[in-house]
């Protein structure tokens, strides 16, 4: 046997467009993943002009998957109070009004002689789910979250997600980056120069007249991506089926007074829905955010401000205050071409309730490190990038629209954003079908989002035709419900020990 | 059985499940669904009879079947006794990039990921400097595996002994009787019989029941069928039609026999690629299992049973016996009310030893997606998706298998050179020949086939450029040394096995 003696060189130079919090990812994942290497990553930071970034972050717990990879000590962001553990979601007024459903972070949950929780609940139909995971328990009732080795336990086992300050954990992910020998280049991009056969970028030239040679464009600058689609024509496919938000609206109030809910302390992240879209609210940085997701025109964007504030008052009421951003669901139709790459915005957005869009980023740098090119950038490579990087982005998407369809099943209120069954895509109708006819899901390989977690909203999609395994039928109704109570009594044994946040 | 939710309407439990077939797929569903449904709550039934002979050969099998046979609380022991199996790492492959070649197809990974690149990459940079060293060399499981020794694997995470997996090579019709002696325990009824006619409901189409030659009728709400290639009710009654695949996979017959085994026992399966397919050297403690796969198009029966009978390496202890197939799906595994499993879903040439395996998937499937009464279409469709992915996986593993060759000493591998390949496969391939990348969701090793097959990467991870060559050197003879010193520390597989026959 012989090696073919075609030889192509090692990347030698990198260049990010856009400093944003998707930007900063990118520069410290690489900078890490290519340590030793001789490659030299450069970062256009003026371009943060082109794209909104969201005051907070609700990661989820994928993002300790990115720092352990990274080598990350995540502990200085949490101890500084600029990031905050959480172990459960609060789905307010999204099953009915005023209901408040807590659906924890759980990764294991105790069977029944083989058969899954989910299925127990609904076999007892009075059941709540909530009642038998120990991440909601922790939430509900305000306990501090035990460390990493108390949160798998025979009677549950959860991860954590994190909310985190965006401003403070991008000037982290910085730090990190210029530590690690990534340059910051101030001036902003003027242009670029392709290689006439190739059609791959050569050099990028700045506004002040310098020129890098560049070897792997990240292109980060936004949906009307600078590079990848005013450049090399690859379209970003606007989502006509997710929910037609377009816009976020946030207000921020220094200090840790009440906020519109007194009691709320626990450890988890909370989703209000109502008319126009939904409302999470956060306490972070010893700072109060609110931000609303939601529909505007320039016709309506004073009614859309006014029902923000009124949501949110008494405690604030000047709408000059409001932070307004713009945002576009959807994804590029293609993540990898030439040699460019997109990230971030320009990459797609399908931020939702608990997956955040900045886990699309950091596993797309996992992903890139892991299928590292040459400056040849093989189609093979790139293909293979473009599938598991489009998989992603239809999960996230499919994770969206099934909050949406949520918002269907309302008992009470008919929200204009909810989307029916036949908006979705084929992939989530089957899933929900197959969940509807006894409770079943099946695990994906290598999937990003865990079942337990699509299981959990599903359960709550499908909870008025709650159907569980048929096999349960064999079992006597007093042995399900004396399993639940156990279960629930240990449960609040070990949480009722547990210290307040 | 009273529901605790009064306003859901549910259907009714199914009560009574007959199963169409012994052999092992028959008798696997038979003991994994006595064993997994809740007692009492339901009927088992199956029919066979001694009058029609199963395939008799599937020896070879993956190591998947331990969590079967572990989940039915099977103890390892008592199996490898009642099956007089021997242990298997891997399968060996001689002559299919080019004649003279041969390669280890182990179970594990072959190296470890350092730092952040896959371990053959580091071979590949030895071989663009000069190296000579094979593959297997750096696979724990491969020299093991060569050198006939063997221990199952070490807890210790550390060690480099702990990462692989195992599974046997068995005699399919004893863990057929031994499953239906479990069965039975677990009141599984035996019924004799051969099923002469098929009864559908007039309504839906479902299988009422079927007649037997004594002309009892057994009725029952679900059907599993596992008559084999006769594919009497998926087929028969129902009219599922069967996927043809023989263009990719051309081989359609294969002459089979049982030898002693006058060599000393290898720990793993060897296949030997012929002129227009290839042949099978399977060890149990008594005998060696021979078969020679061919395509008729390319070489006569006659041909193919004097090559197989002039290599056998003992004496032929039972009557040659040739089996005709063609590589191919069942459209739908699953339809209304009846379930195939075994050579009724599909057939795939036994290359990479799968066909237990297939059954094993099909079966947790079926537990996984168990109906009631109301037979939902989504459960059904969920069930025919995986299915039919699992089976398009394998083929295309063993298309490239025939794909991946420079061989073209004959008619058959011209063929099988030149022909056009699924996408999906072409993808692969293209990935892993140009940048040495792999899809690990796929089923296998992937750099041992490719690069054991001559598919050597244009170009490895150019970041190991990068790195001085001499600490490259170092490391890759460091690794070769540390995986020679672990063989060593196994015990022969001799000895292993005649430890386990010892007990009990």
């Amino acid at each position: 046997m012989t090696v073919s003696t075609q030889h192509t060189q090692a990347i030698e130079n990198i260049v990010i467009i856009g400093g944003d919090v998707n930007g900063w990812v990118a520069a410290m994942g690489l900078a890490r993943g290519l340590q030793g290497q001789k490659v030299n990553i450069f970062l256009i930071e003026q371009d943060s002009q082109y794209y909104d970034e969201p005051a907070f972050i609700n990661a989820s717990s994928h993002i300790f998957d990115f720092h352990r990879t990274m080598g990350v000590n995540d502990k200085y962001l949490l101890s500084n109070g600029h990031a905050k553990l959480t172990c459960a979601t609060r789905y307010k007024n999204w099953l009915s009004d005023s209901s408040n459903h807590y659906v924890g972070n759980n990764t294991f949950l105790p069977a029944f002689n083989g058969i899954a929780l989910h299925h127990l609940t609904a076999f007892c139909q009075s059941a709540v789910n909530s009642d038998y995971s120990y991440a909601a328990q922790i939430a509900i009732q305000n306990k501090r979250i035990p460390e990493l080795n108390y949160r798998k336990e025979a009677f549950g086992s959860f991860n954590t997600g994190m909310t985190l300050n965006t401003q403070e954990y991008k000037k982290f992910l910085r730090g990190a980056a210029l530590h690690l020998g990534v340059k910051v280049l101030g001036s902003s991009l003027k242009a670029v120069e392709q290689d006439i056969n190739s059609g791959f970028i050569k050099t990028i030239v700045l506004d002040n007249s310098q020129r890098l040679p560049v070897d792997l464009v990240i292109d980060n600058s936004g949906a009307d991506s600078k590079i990848m689609k005013n450049l090399l024509n690859v379209n970003y496919h606007d989502s006509s089926g997710t929910p037609n938000f377009n816009t976020l609206l946030t207000i921020k109030r220094e200090g840790n007074k009440p906020t519109i809910d007194t009691s709320k302390v626990g450890a988890y992240t909370s989703i209000t829905a109502n008319n126009h879209g939904w409302l999470e609210d956060v306490s972070i940085s010893g700072t109060n955010y609110f931000r609303q997701s939601c529909f505007s025109t320039a016709n309506n964007i004073d009614t859309v401000k006014e029902a923000f504030l009124t949501n949110i008052s008494p405690f604030l009421s000047d709408k000059t205050n409001i932070i307004e951003q713009r945002i576009r669901y959807g994804q590029s139709s293609q993540f990898f071409h030439r040699n460019c790459i997109v990230i971030g915005g320009a990459a797609g957005y399908y931020d939702s309730p608990s997956i955040s869009n900045l886990i699309l980023t950091q596993r797309a740098v996992t992903r890139l490190l892991a299928l590292f090119p040459s400056k040849a950038c093989f189609n093979s490579t790139i293909n293979e990038y473009n599938r598991l990087t489009t998989k992603d982005y239809n999960e996230a998407r499919d994770f969206l629209m099934l909050h949406a369809y949520l918002a269907s099943t309302n008992d009470k209120t008919t929200y204009p954003w909810a989307k029916t069954q036949s908006d979705l895509s084929a992939n989530l109708q089957q899933t929900i079908a197959l969940f509807q006819c006894y409770g079943r899901f099946e695990d994906q390989l290598n999937a990003m989002i865990i079942s337990p977690t699509w299981i959990n909203l599903l359960s709550m999609c499908c909870r008025k035709t709650a159907s569980y395994e048929p096999l349960l039928a064999a079992f006597s109704g007093k042995d399900v419900s004396r399993f639940l109570a156990k279960i629930k009594h240990i449960i609040n044994e070990r949480v009722t020990s547990l210290p307040k946040i | 059985m009273p529901f605790l939710s009064g306003n859901i309407m549910h259907s009714e439990p199914i009560k009574n499940i007959v199963i169409v077939g012994g052999g092992t797929a028959g008798w696997m569903t038979g003991a994994a669904l006595a064993n997994k449904l809740p007692k009492n709550a339901y009927n088992i039934c199956l029919i066979e009879s001694d009058a029609i002979g199963t395939v008799g050969v599937g020896e070879s099998t993956l190591p998947h079947i331990k969590q079967f046979n572990e989940s039915l609380g099977i103890d390892e022991r008592e199996f490898i006794q009642a099956t007089n199996a021997t242990i298997k790492l891997g399968i060996q492959f001689k002559n299919w990039g080019k004649i003279n070649d041969e390669y280890m197809h182990p179970f594990s990974e072959i190296g470890h990921v350092t730092q952040g690149i896959d371990f053959h990459h580091y071979w590949l940079k030895s071989k663009a400097m000069g190296e000579n060293v094979s593959l297997d060399d750096y696979s724990v499981v491969a020299m093991a595996a060569k050198a006939r020794r063997f221990a199952p694997p070490n807890q210790n995470k550390q060690s480099m002994l702990s990462s692989y997996a195992y599974s046997y090579h068995i005699d399919a019709t004893a863990y057929a009787a031994y499953l239906r002696q479990y069965a039975e325990k677990k009141a599984v009824k035996r019924i004799e019989g051969k099923v002469t006619d098929i009864i559908k409901a007039d309504d839906n189409g479902f299988i009422d029941s079927v007649i037997l030659d004594n002309g009892e009728k057994v009725a029952a709400d679900l059907f599993i069928d596992c008559s084999g290639f006769s594919a009497l009710l998926i087929e028969k009654s129902l009219n599922i039609p069967f996927t043809d695949w023989s263009h990719w996979l051309p081989t359609d017959s294969a002459v089979v026999v049982q030898s002693e085994r006058d060599i000393d026992l290898n720990p793993y399966t060897i296949a030997t690629a012929r002129s227009a397919g290839w042949q099978w050297q399977i060890p149990l403690q008594h005998r060696m299992g021979n078969g020679h796969v061919y395509s008729r198009s390319y070489v006569s029966d006659e041909d193919a049973f004097d090559t197989l009978m002039s290599s056998l390496p003992g004496k032929a202890i039972t009557e040659p016996r040739i089996l005709r197939f063609k590589a191919g799906c069942r459209e739908k595994a699953w339809h209304k009310n009846c379930v195939a499993i075994g050579l009724s879903s599909g057939f795939l040439e036994p290359l990479e030893s799968t066909s237990i395996f297939l059954i094993q998937i099909a079966i947790t499937k079926l537990i996984e997606f168990f109906p009631n009464k109301d037979f939902h279409q989504a459960a059904i469709t969920q069930y025919n998706q995986t299915m039919s992915h699992h089976y398009i996986q394998i083929r295309n593993f063993i298309i490239l298998h025939y794909h991946a060759t420079q061989r073209n000493d004959s008619d058959f591998w011209h063929y099988c050179r030149e022909m056009s390949i699924p996408d999906e496969l072409q993808h692969l391939l293209s990935l892993f020949k140009e940048g040495g990348r792999v899809d690990r969701t796929q089923f296998g090793i992937w750099p041992a086939v490719c690069i054991g097959q001559g598919v050597i990467p244009e170009q490895y991870d150019a970041r190991i450029d990068n790195l001085p060559y001499d600490k490259i050197q170092q490391y890759m003879n460091n690794y070769r040394m540390q995986v020679q010193h672990a063989v060593n520390t196994l015990p022969s597989i001799d000895n292993y096995l005649r430890q386990v026959m010892k007990s009990i």
